[in-house]
């Protein structure tokens, strides 16, 4: 089940640098600027059901990727990815993995993370962007759109999850 | 109960002062990168490239394809290919045009991804030291400048484009307006206007709405007379010592397929001389 995660995440990253790209808003011409962040979502869908340990790691080899491959410096989201996946492990724990419940966690986990990458990229010299223009025409537009396509992630994890959990469900219920 | 907090506070600390110290070692700039950065990169970029590539047929005239019946599968993919092999025919013949007129050499390169990042605008093309491209040389597509090379690999090399706001060396340019040309630098984007901003251009000169402006001779690294685009606004800075003019970029920075590396001999020669 972890492969499968892991590969499915790995599908989601290589599709938010590549046909992403051609398809949103600003390719288009729009002001409005989209930051597909499908890995997130799918991190915060796997984190409703791995256990603590496996968020972590599986958040912070992602983080890491994405800061290799995309990032202007290395530890931006390899240090924010798995804070938000924590987050959401630890808001989760109370509630069962319900479709709203996901989409509400999506919703404030991506805030959250795209908030935090701003921040640290205004405090690194790596954007000039002012905070008022960031929130309305990258920040707030990119939390829709990622809580939109967020969910047919979330099903697809979902299925996998139900697929497969009769095989590992003895070895998550005692490490959770 | 308590121990366990201050064991989490403990973590949260350390990681982030990890994050202050790899970032501020990593931010490298005029890099080439070796090891298992390098591999990742270019692996990444191969698998990248063939999710990418495919799509500039789709959008070849930056329209989309739009048709009221629905087509078989067939015919899009037979169109797709008909405008793919249209629009790499005509780039490649601008190119050809570009490459006589500038008698610069130049390395051919597609992009391969961009970075879904958008605070920091960069994409990634599949031509690398390997194949000759190094740090800081200017990157042009037949409508002009867009960016400049800050990283490479032996197969890729990261590309910083013009619209990145974030910190990064000046462009030496020049104004050409009708009493000869009035240098400035180009530094930083105006996200909200959406233009380049010139600044450090004398007071005594008066550049107009529509003038040309195209990158300096007298510049380290770039070649000079390489488009950039042309004047939209002129205002005084705040201190009125000095004008700031607001260039709109002729290249378009979306949907970028082909793209050309400019190798500079005399620059090229005049870094190694430097060293």
């Amino acid at each position: 089940m972890k492969k499968l995660f892991a590969g499915f995440l790995f599908l989601l990253f290589i599709l938010e640098g590549s046909v992403f790209q051609w398809l949103l808003p600003q390719a288009w011409g729009s002001t409005f600027i989209v930051i597909p962040q499908l890995v997130v979502s799918g991190m915060i869908a796997i984190s409703l059901y791995l256990p603590r340990r496996y968020v972590l790691l599986l958040s912070f080899f992602f983080g890491l990727l994405h800061d290799v491959v995309y990032g202007p410096a290395l530890g931006i989201s390899a240090i924010t990815l798995p804070l938000v996946a924590y987050g959401t492990y630890r808001m989760a724990a109370h509630v069962p993995p319900f479709q709203w419940v996901a989409g509400v966690l999506t919703a404030w986990g991506q805030l959250i993370y795209l908030i935090l990458i701003y921040g640290w990229d205004r405090l690194f010299d790596f954007t000039d962007v002012p905070v008022v223009l960031a929130m309305w025409n990258y920040i707030i537009p990119s939390t829709l759109f990622n809580v939109i396509i967020g969910y047919p992630i979330f099903k697809v994890i979902h299925l996998i999850y139900q697929k497969k959990r009769n095989r590992s469900i003895i070895f998550d219920t005692i490490l959770r | 109960m308590k121990r366990n907090m201050t064991q989490r506070i403990f973590i949260i600390v350390i990681s982030v002062v990890l994050l202050f110290i790899s970032a501020g070692m990593t931010k490298g700039d005029g890099d080439i990168l070796a090891g298992p950065e390098g591999w990742i990169q270019n692996g990444a970029g191969w698998i990248e490239g063939v999710f990418y590539t495919p799509f500039s047929g789709l959008f070849a005239d930056g329209k989309g394809t739009k048709s009221a019946s629905s087509p078989s599968v067939e015919e899009l993919k037979l169109r797709a290919r008909v405008n793919e092999l249209t629009k790499e025919n005509q780039e490649l013949k601008e190119m050809l045009d570009y490459k006589t007129e500038n008698r610069l050499e130049s390395i051919q390169a597609r992009v391969v991804y961009r970075s879904p990042d958008r605070f920091s605008n960069r994409v990634v093309i599949n031509r690398g030291t390997d194949d000759g491209v190094r740090p800081k040389m200017p990157v042009v597509t037949p409508q002009g400048l867009i960016g400049r090379v800050q990283t490479a690999t032996s197969h890729m090399a990261n590309i910083q484009l013009l619209t990145d706001s974030g910190d990064g060396p000046g462009i030496a340019a020049v104004v050409q307006t009708d009493k000869g040309e009035v240098l400035g630098i180009i530094e930083g984007y105006d996200e909200q206007k959406r233009r380049l901003i010139m600044k450090k251009v004398p007071v005594t000169a008066a550049p107009k709405k529509g003038q040309i402006i195209v990158t300096s001779r007298l510049s380290d690294i770039y070649p000079g007379g390489i488009l950039i685009g042309t004047v939209d606004a002129v205002t005084m800075n705040e201190s009125q010592v000095e004008q700031v003019v607001y260039i709109k970029p002729s290249a378009s920075f979306e949907q970028l397929d082909y793209v050309a590396v400019v190798k500079d001999p005399e620059k090229l020669q005049l870094k190694s001389m430097q060293k």
